[in-house]
């Protein structure tokens, strides 16, 4: 009789086989992928009109079911991308743009003239950028149904304010949907995009799916930042919420996942050692805190001004997000990422801290030592740090500070109160700015220096607003270097916010997926294919 | 009995009545402003504004909640802030991946924690007991997310073999929901396991100590038939209570679990509607779900005469 003895090794597979048979059994069926691309989101899906919010998520969405006339390459140059071409007169006051031929919504109906002019007015009515084209255009005719006109009373910039990637984007959908108010949410997403969503068939927490449009004629042109061909790859799309970090790292490293978007910096650098995946600084962001200029002791640019010489940015950034691949101090108000950011601009302090001169200088305030109210945002791990170092070093000079912990909800609702700090209000609140729309005068929202129009801080400042709206008019692009710098030198004299530094935002991808960019500020996902095995 | 019957069900209601109040009370006091959330950070404060009117969040308190009622009481909860779907159907569309889950985490509870209790209760004292009561203790102190974070570490990266997020529903097949439910009903049922476990084990001794178990021995009945046939009746009221209870908490939604695991169920929803301050969901949520916990507890209630002949509700 012949006896086997088990090995450690045998016995381990042996084990191994059990637990696997056992728990696992018959309901292990290999996971099937298909051609169905997987990404991980930062938020669940809500709203699916990206005119009534911002929110990420949506714009997302709204980048794969809708098209735009215009798109940016890398250069951050702005070209036709559902328009065939425009014509400008020498004035910059009349654009006759036409649209491609050919061009049909995800239903299979024609995209013409009445369509793009409804969404225009319905993107005017919200966003920021709408808003000053709106506010500066005469009048929006259509020629015929391929052809439009957009008559101003001033020069400006109407491509780039069509191929605008911030705030709401200036998408195209059907008239019949772009004719409800701004403030109703769509319920019928027919688009003019490389996917289509079915609403009908969604719930919101469900994940949302995306096939190809199949009416969709992308352009001839090679791919290029957001401009130029839009192929749809994937026969599938699912965007999935994940909220738990842990669990979205355990679906990247078993390829249940393809591309995890909001990664925090830890999960994401946890993930850097295993080859099958690829770690990058995705887009980045203007880190800063918000000031409130209407109470004590900020409404006086001293106070603002000795924030400056307590935060030492290398500092700031180390402690919040650490990996010094991930952030870079930067001292241009228009960002050092984008095209019109320019440190030699600034001449305010840089580097290390320097607390006597903090201290001088919030004594020259007239600061009364009433308590300084920082939100301190326990759902933001990165803001928190923040909080917790300058709350810190306004103590080392004798500054009395009231950190208010709270989520981030909480602060969209505190920071409209204009009330002393004393009776609920606030002085200070850590935020970023994604480079994308920090890069130009217009888009920063903490750049508007317009007094109570201005964003929550409500910054007031003539000359910065003159900067502003001459920036505006100008279309030269020599003109806008200018009076950019002039704007970022303005800013540094009368601080409409302290910076605290940029940082990348890092996406984790499958090392198997190419053609995706991580440094768009609104991931889209054309043009991306699995590497053939 | 009928008599009672409809007592208790009649007792439902100053029950609700006052779950409602609190329910609203507590949203209507919690900081934040839908309003701002949903409008994102590129809105002016006048369509801010605009919104808040829109959707009477600057209404009295009374008016709100008054107004709030009559809808109840019509079955309407009213529609989401965000999405602008009705929260009815809102919840309705999450609760299949709950129950699922609830009656998942039920069965692992009862499966595991039954025959360990009943087996620490007759090795009493022994190496058996022990085990189990350490089992008991260490369940209930270990935090059920580090148990999921185990079970997705083994099951889902090192074996690779079990899904580790999402709930694919029905259409899918049934292999492929319990594929997806099995890790997370096993770390939801663990603390429950422990607790339902220890309880077993008390309920089990006290009774195998009375006069009638030693007369069953000796007419010679075998362990098995006296645990089955004879302990196990007496000590089913306190399990089916505490059983009940577990599953009717579960059923308000299980929000680590699904968190952990990313299953789209009402925990989720309620997480969900808290971080953008969707007061209806909140409230729509928070209400159902204590409806279902009163509903459950009353179930649980009228099912004692069934187990116990000696309860008579009169």
């Amino acid at each position: 009789m012949k006896i086997k003895l088990m090995t450690s090794t045998s016995r381990t597979t042996a084990v191994r086989r059990l637990l696997t048979t056992a728990f696992v059994g018959v309901l292990s069926v290999g996971a099937a992928k298909a051609d169905t691309l997987r990404v991980i989101e930062g938020s669940a899906l809500k709203i699916v009109d990206p005119i009534v919010t911002t929110s990420g998520d949506t714009q997302i969405h709204g980048y794969l079911i809708y098209d735009k006339l215009f798109e940016f390459d890398s250069s951050g140059t702005p070209h036709p991308q559902m328009a065939d071409k425009v014509d400008v007169d020498s004035d910059k006051k009349t654009y006759t743009i036409t649209l491609r031929k050919g061009l049909k919504f995800s239903d299979g109906a024609p995209i013409t003239t009445d369509d793009v002019i409804q969404s225009l007015k319905r993107w005017e009515s919200r966003d920021v950028v709408g808003g000053l084209l709106g506010s500066r255009t005469k009048e929006m005719v259509k020629v015929d149904d391929l052809t439009f006109r957009i008559e101003l009373n001033e020069p400006f910039d109407v491509p780039s304010a069509l191929a605008s990637t911030e705030g709401n984007v200036p998408f195209i959908m059907p008239k019949r949907v772009a004719s409800l108010p701004p403030t109703e949410q769509l319920t019928d997403t027919t688009g003019s995009g490389p996917y289509k969503f079915d609403y009908s068939t969604w719930k919101p927490g469900q994940t949302p799916v995306y096939t190809k449009n199949s009416f969709y004629t992308p352009r001839n042109d090679p791919p290029s930042f957001y401009w130029g061909k839009k192929e749809a790859t994937f026969d599938k799309i699912e965007v999935s919420y994940i909220p738990d970090p842990n669990t979205a790292m355990a679906a990247m490293l078993t390829g249940k996942q393809d591309i995890w978007l909001t990664p925090a910096i830890d999960n994401a650098l946890a993930l850097r050692k295993d080859p099958k995946l690829v770690v990058s600084k995705g887009y980045f962001v203007q880190s800063l805190f918000v000031v409130n200029h209407e109470v004590p002791p900020f409404n006086n640019i001293k106070a603002t001004e000795a924030l400056t010489y307590l935060i030492d940015q290398r500092e700031v950034m180390q402690i919040s997000v650490g990996d010094p691949q991930f952030w870079h101090p930067c001292y241009a108000y228009l960002t050092c990422e984008g095209k019109y950011g320019d440190e030699s601009a600034y001449s305010g302090h840089r580097g290390a801290a320097d607390f006597d001169k903090a201290k001088e200088l919030f004594r020259e305030a007239g600061y009364d030592g009433k308590p300084i109210v920082i939100f301190d945002l326990t759902d933001w791990a990165e803001a928190h740090a923040r909080s917790l170092y300058l709350a810190q070093q306004l103590r080392k000079i004798g500054v009395q500070v009231d950190l208010q912990a709270m989520d981030w909800a909480t602060v969209t609702s505190r920071r409209t109160s204009k009330a002393p700090a004393s009776e609920g209000g606030w002085n200070l609140f850590p935020t970023y700015m994604e480079v994308g729309p920090a890069s130009s005068p217009i888009t920063h929202l903490m750049l508007a220096a317009n007094c109570d129009k201005a964003w929550f801080g409500w910054p007031c400042d003539e000359k910065l607003e003159k900067l502003r709206a001459a920036f505006a008019s100008a279309v030269d692009e020599n003109e806008k270097k200018k009076i950019t710098f002039e704007l970022q030198a303005r800013a540094s004299a009368y601080f409409p916010f302290v910076m605290t530094g940029e940082y990348g935002v890092p996406i984790v991808y499958g090392a198997d997926i190419e053609g995706f960019n991580p440094e768009a500020p609104y991931a889209y996902f054309w043009n991306i294919r699995r590497k053939a095995k | 009995m009928i008599r009672y019957l409809i007592t208790r069900v009649l007792s439902v209601i100053p029950v609700v009545g006052v779950v409602t109040a609190i329910v609203f009370g507590l949203t209507y006091l919690s900081p934040g402003d839908a309003a701002a959330v949903l409008a994102g950070d590129y809105a002016t404060p006048a369509q801010i504004a605009a919104i808040r009117e829109s959707l009477h969040l600057d209404d009295p308190l009374v008016v709100q909640y008054l107004h709030w009622l009559k809808n109840i009481i019509r079955g309407n909860l009213g529609n989401s802030l965000f999405s602008k779907q009705p929260v009815l159907n809102l919840i309705l569309s999450r609760v299949e991946p709950t129950i699922i889950l609830a009656a998942a985490a039920t069965v692992v509870q009862i499966t595991v924690s039954l025959p360990l209790g009943l087996l620490a209760a007759q090795k009493r004292g022994g190496i058996a007991d022990r085990l189990v009561s350490l089992f008991g203790v260490a369940g209930t102190a270990i935090p059920p997310f580090l148990i999921g974070y185990v079970l997705i570490y083994t099951f889902g990266v090192y074996y690779g073999s079990m899904p580790v997020s999402g709930f694919p529903g029905f259409d899918s097949g049934v292999t492929e929901v319990l594929r997806h439910v099995l890790l997370p009903a096993t770390m939801l049922g663990f603390a429950q396991t422990a607790l339902i476990t220890r309880i077993t084990r008390a309920s089990a001794i006290e009774v195998l100590n009375q006069d009638f178990i030693r007369v069953a021995r000796a007419k010679g009945l075998d362990d098995f038939t006296i645990l089955v046939r004879h302990c196990l009746k007496l000590i089913a009221v306190p399990l089916v209570t505490v059983v009940g209870m577990s599953f009717a908490g579960m059923l308000g939604g299980v929000v680590i679990t699904e968190a952990v695991f990313a299953i789209p169920g009402v925990g989720s929803l309620l997480v969900e509607a808290i971080q953008h301050r969707d007061v209806p969901v909140i409230q729509g949520v928070l209400l159902i779900s204590a409806c279902v916990y009163v509903m459950v507890n009353l179930l649980v209630d009228l099912s004692y005469p069934l187990m116990d002949p000696r309860i008579k509700y009169t």
